[in-house]
C-alpha cells in the first residue's frame, strides 16, 4: 500500500503587501490517512496557507500542488476533491434540504444517506431556513455537507469555533471515524484542547516558515511531559508551566518513557526554543 | 514527591482494553471492535487506536486475522494477568514503598489496614 | 488552464443561480408589471391616441436599465470574502462558471426579459382595458427596433462583464463611472489631436474646400461605420469576454 503525497508545497513566497513577505521559501508536505493539526499564533497566516493549498490565493513564487494539481488553476477535478470548511460560512439563504440538492450535485462522490445521518447526529432540525440558525448550528451544517461530500482533501479553519460542548465531542466522534488512507485531513486550530488526542501529526508555523512538523509518537520519544511537584521550577526542564499543585515540565526523554503529549505545553516549548527543538528531532 | 506521569494515549488504550479483560467483558477469541469504531467512540485518532492495537499484538493479546479484525488471542487472559503483576510489583509496589517511608508506615501497619480491608468486603 | 466543459453542470449552475436569486427575479416581475400599468394608464389618460413608441420606449429603458445591473452584479458574491471564497471553491471549471453565467446575463436575460415584459404588457392592457373599456397599445417584440435594443446591449454586457469581475464591490457603478471617465479621455485626446491638426493644416496654408470635405468626411463616415463596426462585434467583443475570463481565472479571495 503507498500513501500518496496529497499536498505538496516547495518554496512557497507569498504575502498580501509587496515587499512585505508572508511566507518566505515554506515547505509542506502531507500525506493520506492522516489528520493534521495546523498551530500558530495569531497572525501567523495559517488561513492563509489553508486559502493558497485550495487555490484561492496566488503565489508570488514555489510550487503548491494539491491532490497533484497546480492549486491556483482551481480545476474542477482539484476542487470537486476538497472540503474547505471555513471559519465563518457565508451562509446562502437556502433550506437545508436545498443544501444536498443545490450543491451535491458538483460532487460526484456526494453521498446524501451520509448527509442526513450526520444531521442527525448533529442534532440538527432536518428542515427549515438556515440563515435564521445559531452559528454553531450553521457550522454543524456545513460539516455535515463537507463530510458527505466524501473529498479526499478536508480542509478545516477553527472547526469547533461556535460548537457547544456535546456538539464538540460528536465533531470528534465523526472526525475520527471518517479518516481513510486515501483521505487527509488538515485542521486548523487554537483549540488545541477541543483537539486533544484527535490531530496527529502537529504542524506549527510560525514566522513564515513551518518550524515544526511531527507526529506525537516522535514527539514522546523525544520529549517527556511530566508533572513536577513542588514550588521551584524543575531544573532539568526546557519549559515549565505552572499547574495547580506544581509544574507541567518538558524535558528531554531521556529514560525512553512514553509519557502523553499535552499540546498546549508542546506549542509553547516548541515558540520559545525552537532552535533547541528543532536540533533535537533532527538529531 | 513524584508522582506518576500521565501514560501516552496509545497506552492508555491499551491499558483500557487489557483492563476489559481481567474483568471478563471481553473472553478469548472474542472480535474486538474495529479500529475506526473504537477511535470514534473514544474520540481519538484512528492511527493511535492503531498503534494500540499493534503494541497489544506484539504482546500477544490482539491476533490480526487479515480482512477480518483484531481478535482477543487465546491466552490473553493468562497473558494480561502476568503483565499486571509484574508491572504491579516493578512499578506500584516500589511508590507504595517510598511514600510509606515517607509517612513512616511499615509493614505491620500494612497488614492491619489490609486485614481491615479484607473484612468490610 | 483548465478547460473542462460539461453541459449539465453549466445548466446545474444556471439552475443554482435562478433558484437563489428566484425571490429578486419574482420583485423584478412585480415592478415591471406595476410600472408599466402606472404609465400606460398615465399615458392613456393623458392622449388621445396611444404613443405608437410606447413599448419601443418603456422596454427599450427598462430592457437596459436592468440588464446593466444584472451583468454589473452578476458576481455578486465577490463582494464578500466569504462568498467569493464559497464561489470560487464551487467545483466546476472557471470555462462553465463563466459561460454559466454569460448565458444568464444574455441570451437567457434577453429571451425571459422580453417574455416577461410581453406578460407586462398584457396585464397592462387588460388593466386599461377595466379602466377605461379598450386596450392601450400591444407589444410587438418581433421588431427592427427591439433587435437593435438587443445588438447594442451585447455591447454593454462585453463591457459590462469585465467590471463585473474586476471590481469586487458595487461592480455596475464603478464600470459606469469608469466608462465615462475613460469616455471623457478619449474624446479629449481625440479633440486634442483633431485641433492640433486643424492648426498644422491651416499653419501650412492649406485651404480645404467646404463642400469636397464634406463629402469625403461622409464617405469616411460610413467607411469608418463599416470598420468599425467590424471591429466592434467581431474583435472588441469577444475580446471583453475573455478578458473576463481570463479575470476570473485570476480571481482571488
Amino acid at each position: 500500500m503507498t500513501i500518496e503525497t496529497l499536498i505538496q508545497i516547495d518554496g512557497l513566497r507569498f504575502g498580501y503587501k509587496k515587499g512585505k513577505p508572508l511566507f518566505s521559501d515554506l515547505d509542506l508536505h502531507l500525506q493520506g490517512g492522516q489528520i493534521y493539526g495546523l498551530l500558530g499564533r495569531n497572525g501567523a497566516g495559517k488561513t492563509t496557507l489553508l486559502r493558497i493549498i485550495a487555490g484561492l490565493l496566488n503565489p508570488w513564487s514555489g510550487d503548491v500542488r494539491t491532490l497533484g494539481h497546480h492549486a491556483f488553476e482551481r480545476s474542477a477535478r482539484m476542487l470537486e476533491d476538497i472540503c474547505f470548511i471555513p471559519e465563518e460560512w457565508a451562509v446562502p439563504d437556502l433550506d437545508i434540504q436545498d443544501l444536498p440538492r443545490i450543491y451535491a450535485p458538483f460532487y460526484p462522490k456526494f453521498d446524501t444517506d451520509l448527509f442526513w445521518k450526520l444531521v442527525a447526529e448533529f442534532d440538527l432540525p432536518s428542515s427549515g431556513k438556515l440563515t435564521g440558525s445559531s452559528f454553531g448550528q450553521k457550522k454543524k451544517a456545513i460539516i455535515s455537507f463537507g463530510l458527505a461530500t466524501k473529498a479526499r482533501l478536508l480542509i478545516l479553519d477553527e472547526p469547533t469555533n461556535g460548537l457547544d460542548i456535546p456538539s464538540k465531542s460528536r465533531f470528534r466522534k465523526i472526525i475520527s471515524s471518517s479518516i481513510h488512507d486515501e483521505t487527509c485531513m488538515l485542521i486548523s486550530t487554537h483549540q488545541v484542547r477541543d483537539m486533544v488526542n484527535l490531530i496527529d501529526p502537529l504542524i506549527i508555523l510560525d514566522q513564515g516558515q513551518i518550524i515544526f512538523q511531527q507526529d506525537l509518537a516522535t514527539v514522546a520519544q523525544k520529549l517527556r511531559f511530566h508533572v513536577h511537584t513542588g514550588l521551584q521550577e524543575p531544573l532539568d526542564a526546557w519549559y515549565a508551566e505552572r499547574i495547580p499543585g506544581g509544574y507541567m515540565a518538558v524535558s528531554e526523554n531521556t529514560t525512553n518513557e512514553d509519557t502523553d503529549v499535552d499540546l498546549e505545553v508542546l506549542f509553547n516549548t516548541i515558540i520559545q526554543h525552537p532552535d533547541r527543538i528543532q536540533k533535537l528531532f533532527n538529531a | 514527591m513524584q508522582f506518576a506521569d500521565q501514560r501516552s494515549i496509545y497506552l492508555q488504550i491499551a491499558d483500557l482494553i487489557c483492563d476489559t479483560i481481567l474483568a471478563g467483558d471481553l473472553p478469548d477469541g472474542e472480535r474486538v471492535s474495529s479500529v475506526r469504531e473504537m477511535a470514534s467512540s473514544i474520540e481519538v485518532n484512528p492511527n493511535t487506536v492503531q498503534r494500540s492495537f499493534s503494541f497489544l499484538q506484539d504482546q500477544g493479546i490482539l491476533d490480526n486475522k487479515r480482512g477480518i479484525g483484531y481478535f482477543i488471542s487465546q491466552d490473553a487472559y493468562q497473558k494480561v494477568k502476568s503483565m499486571k503483576r509484574d508491572q504491579f510489583i516493578k512499578e506500584e509496589i516500589p511508590q507504595l514503598f517510598r511514600t510509606m517511608e515517607l509517612l513512616g508506615i511499615d509493614f505491620d501497619d500494612l497488614q492491619t489496614i489490609f486485614n481491615r480491608h479484607k473484612q468490610q468486603i | 488552464m483548465d478547460m473542462t466543459f460539461r453541459t449539465p453542470i453549466v445548466k446545474h449552475l444556471v439552475f443554482r443561480d435562478l433558484y437563489m436569486n428566484r425571490k429578486s427575479i419574482l420583485i423584478f416581475f412585480g415592478v415591471l408589471v406595476g410600472l408599466l400599468s402606472l404609465f400606460g394608464s398615465i399615458a392613456k389618460m393623458d392622449q388621445n391616441g396611444p404613443n405608437p413608441d410606447f413599448h419601443f420606449m418603456w422596454y427599450g429603458t427598462f430592457f437596459f436599465i436592468f440588464g446593466i445591473f444584472q451583468t454589473g452584479g452578476v458576481y455578486t458574491e465577490f463582494a464578500q470574502p466569504a462568498t467569493r471564497q464559497d464561489y470560487l471553491l464551487l467545483p466546476a471549471s472557471h470555462l462553465e462558471k463563466w459561460v454559466s453565467r454569460w448565458f444568464r446575463t444574455l441570451p437567457l436575460y434577453i429571451l425571459a426579459f422580453t417574455l416577461i415584459y410581453w406578460v407586462a404588457s398584457w396585464i397592462m392592457n387588460l388593466i386599461c382595458l377595466a379602466a377605461f373599456g379598450e386596450f392601450y397599445l400591444t407589444f410587438q417584440p418581433f421588431h427592427n427596433e427591439i433587435f437593435s435594443f438587443w445588438k447594442i446591449f451585447i455591447v454593454i454586457h462585453a463591457v459590462f462583464s469585465i467590471g463585473a469581475i474586476h471590481y469586487n464591490k458595487a461592480a455596475t457603478m464603478k464600470t459606469t463611472l469608469t466608462l465615462f471617465i475613460l469616455l471623457f479621455a478619449i474624446s479629449l485626446i481625440g479633440g486634442m489631436t483633431a485641433w492640433s491638426l486643424f492648426q498644422s493644416m491651416t499653419e501650412g496654408g492649406v485651404i480645404i474646400k467646404p463642400a469636397f470635405s464634406f463629402k469625403l468626411s461622409e464617405h469616411m463616415n460610413y467607411l469608418l461605420g463599416i470598420t468599425g463596426k467590424i471591429i466592434l462585434w467581431f474583435g472588441l467583443v469577444p475580446l471583453f469576454w475573455w478578458i473576463s475570463y481570463l479575470k476570473l481565472n485570476e480571481k482571488e479571495v
